[in-house]
């Protein structure tokens, strides 16, 4: 399970609260996932990757950051076959809010694609079906019922938050004024698993939306990569 | 004396030998996509648990069924139905055609969709199916699926293509008439149903971006020849008899998974879907106004797109459709046919995944669950601690970057990926071998390990032809 999936697994034990979910502002963000576990047998095993999302009214546009050396490999190589190679993970993710509903997509830049992935195969690309937690990347509400943490922050307005239940602890960095988490570290307190996941913004806003650049993009389906 | 008693035993053996060719008049080929042993097993206790059967598993003859396809150890989903429809191995990807035809992908058309289809004209040459030997021989015949009618699957019993993934090319080999129609098919398929409207009716850039780059409308063709055209449950219900049927219960795609389908509510468009066993008795309503029996092909395909997946929950209520389906033709058969004497029903799957049954779990635990001791009912554990479910498999996306417990709940969630050895993007089929159930009219001649391509050889004798 990835950091992402599980914080908002772990997420949804917590108490709803009442609380209103004020407006929250455009970004550009910089995620950085961390995770760390101990065995039994003495191996520590680590784990980073990095992400970029671009969060608009609407719009949610996330890329995995690559290393040079993947430019080489490609996550649907039609050259070969048209429906075996598909991997999520390396193909920019666009969910939409329409009206009321999510809708997921990935985008297949080399070949020009938009790959729709209806809401029954959700679980097979890991994606909960959340536009709150994928806007949010942590729903607000559930914020709301967690306990004040005495632990000093040095982002204005940002102040943190931690639930303890069951052996099991996850914290969180609110930063109230952009409805965005700063850090989240979940982990056990025997302290043999710990993930955190820390949140950047950038200082300026892309004008270039990617969304917008699909002009002449031919529609797959999931199910197109199934055989 | 004893001449009389040799020539009592050779006519008894020629007897025999007689009854086991000709006897079916109808033939019911059900095809569980992926369908392998473990998904069988592991589906049984789903529902029925550890010392219940299955629909399938109460038919009297059973046999074990290779693979591979010409090329390949481990076969997709082309060739290996198309053996069991025509007799020839061919190479993956290829649709009921000869086995040195090479698998050329069609390319995309002016709107970015694969309406190009680029299999030469002497790149091999088509092999007759049992669909098509079938409706030579008067009897109607039909291919009814949970894909896109023009999967892979239903493709191999009424076309023939280079390639699987030209699919518009497919689907106008199914109009009577109309160019690109398989001549093979006489006055048409009796009755067709699946999902995947889009490759039947032309594209439109806003309501059908999927659609048809030649502007064909093949649904209304189809009307023109004679069909009952039917986009949901209730027109499919409606259907008369006497008249041959397409109906496509998808704009595009596949029809929902059936946990999807019978969720509250219903998921995307399953709630105008009908389950594979109501597609089956309708499809059984229609072909057998014919005197002369009938083929029907039923396929319950995204069985495999769960496996592929890694999402087992999925792939069992799938398989428990399928098996419903089953029943429901056992059933509608009965009732003309009692003991079966003129009907063979054949239920096997094309090929395996890769789902593995794990760990020494205790009988009555949920097979979808974390794994619990037999002997202590604990939660069993691996070698750095950690919980793990019943159900793995060999590959696929799952393989977490640090693994730690399972959760009972999570385990059992409809959207729990099972975990995988090697990391994949989409878990793969498997190449072992197939189990094949079988009852009624020619049953007994299934038996031991056979090639795919034998089933074929099976059918044609049963049918007589």
């Amino acid at each position: 399970m990835t950091l992402r999936k599980a914080i908002p697994a772990l997420a949804l034990i917590a108490l709803q609260s009442q609380a209103a979910t004020p407006a929250a502002p455009p970004l550009d963000l910089r995620i950085q996932y961390y995770s760390k576990a101990i065995t039994p047998e003495g191996v520590t095993r680590e784990v980073r990757y990095e992400e970029t999302m671009l969060r608009r009214p609407g719009h949610v546009w996330v890329t995995r950051v690559l290393p040079p050396q993947a430019a080489t490999t490609h996550a649907a190589d039609h050259d070969h076959s048209v429906h075996k190679h598909f991997n999520p993970v390396l193909l920019p993710r666009h969910v939409q809010l329409a009206g009321d509903k999510t809708q997921l997509e990935y985008i297949d830049t080399k070949n020009k694609e938009v790959i729709a992935v209806p809401q029954g195969e959700y679980g097979n690309v890991d994606f909960d079906g959340s536009w709150t937690n994928a806007y949010y990347l942590f729903d607000p509400k559930i914020v709301q019922t967690m306990p004040f943490l005495q632990r000093p922050s040095t982002v204005p307005g940002a102040r943190w938050r931690e639930l303890v239940r069951n052996g099991s602890f996850r914290r969180v960095l609110w930063d109230e004024q952009r409805q965005i988490p700063l850090v989240i570290e979940s982990g056990d307190q025997a302290a043999t698993v710990f993930h955190r996941m820390e949140v950047q913004a950038e200082p300026k806003l892309a004008t270039s939306l990617p969304w917008q650049q699909l002009k002449g993009y031919s529609q797959r389906d999931y199910g197109d990569f199934l055989d | 004396m004893k001449h009389t008693l040799i020539a009592a035993a050779l006519a008894l053996g020629f007897a025999n030998v007689a009854n086991a060719a000709g006897e079916a008049k109808n033939i019911i080929f059900f095809l569980g996509d992926g369908m392998g042993p473990s998904t069988i097993t592991a589906s049984r206790i789903y529902k029925y648990g550890e010392d219940g059967s299955l629909n399938m598993d109460k038919l009297e003859r059973t046999a074990r069924v290779k693979t591979y396809s010409y090329d390949a150890q481990t076969t997709d989903s082309a060739p290996s139905m198309a053996a069991y429809m025509t007799g020839v191995k061919m190479a993956n990807e290829v649709i009921s055609m000869s086995s040195e035809t090479v698998a050329t992908s069609p390319s995309k058309d002016v709107n970015g969709n694969l309406g190009v289809n680029n299999c030469a004209a002497g790149n091999g040459t088509a092999a007759a199916t049992i669909l098509e030997l079938a409706k030579a021989k008067g009897k109607a015949v039909g291919s009814i699926t949970t894909t896109e009618l023009t999967h892979a699957t239903p493709a191999a019993t009424y076309s023939h293509i280079c390639n699987r993934n030209a699919q518009y090319a497919i689907a106008a080999q199914a109009v009577p008439g109309g160019a690109g129609y398989n001549t093979a098919l006489g006055d048409g398929v009796d009755v067709l149903m699946g999902g995947g409207r889009n490759h039947f009716t032309p594209y439109n850039a806003t309501t059908n971006k999927a659609g048809r780059a030649d502007g064909r409308d093949l649904l209304a063709e189809l009307a023109a020849k004679g069909y009952t055209v039917a986009g949901t449950k209730a027109e499919m219900t409606a259907a008369p008899n006497g008249k041959k049927f397409i109906g496509l219960y998808s704009s595009k795609s596949h029809l929902e998974y059936e946990l999807d389908r019978t969720a509250t509510p219903p998921v995307g468009e399953g709630a105008t879907q009908p389950s594979l066993a109501e597609m089956t008795v309708k499809a059984m309503d229609l072909l057998s106004q014919n005197a002369n029996g009938y083929f029907l092909m039923v396929e319950g395909g995204r069985i495999d797109h769960a496996l592929h997946g890694t999402n087992a929950k999925r792939a069992l209520t799938d398989t428990i459709a399928f098996d419903d389906a089953i029943k429901a033709a056992l059933d509608k058969a009965k009732l003309t046919d009692p003991t079966l004497a003129n009907t063979l029903i054949i239920v096997t799957a094309d090929h395996d995944h890769t789902l593995a049954f794990n760990g020494y779990g205790k009988r009555g635990n949920p097979i979808l669950d974390i794994n619990r001791d037999y002997k202590t009912g604990q939660p069993s554990k691996d070698a750095d601690g950690n919980t793990y479910t019943t159900l793995v498999f060999g590959n696929g996306p799952n393989r977490p970057n640090l693994r730690t417990n399972v959760d009972s709940t999570t385990a059992l969630g409809d959207n729990y990926l099972q975990e995988t050895g090697v990391r994949l993007s989409s878990e793969t089929h498997g190449g072992g071998d197939v189990k094949l159930f079988a009852t009624g009219a020619g049953a007994k001649t299934f038996k031991g390990t056979i090639d795919n391509t034998k089933v074929f050889t099976l059918l044609k004798s049963a049918f007589g032809f």
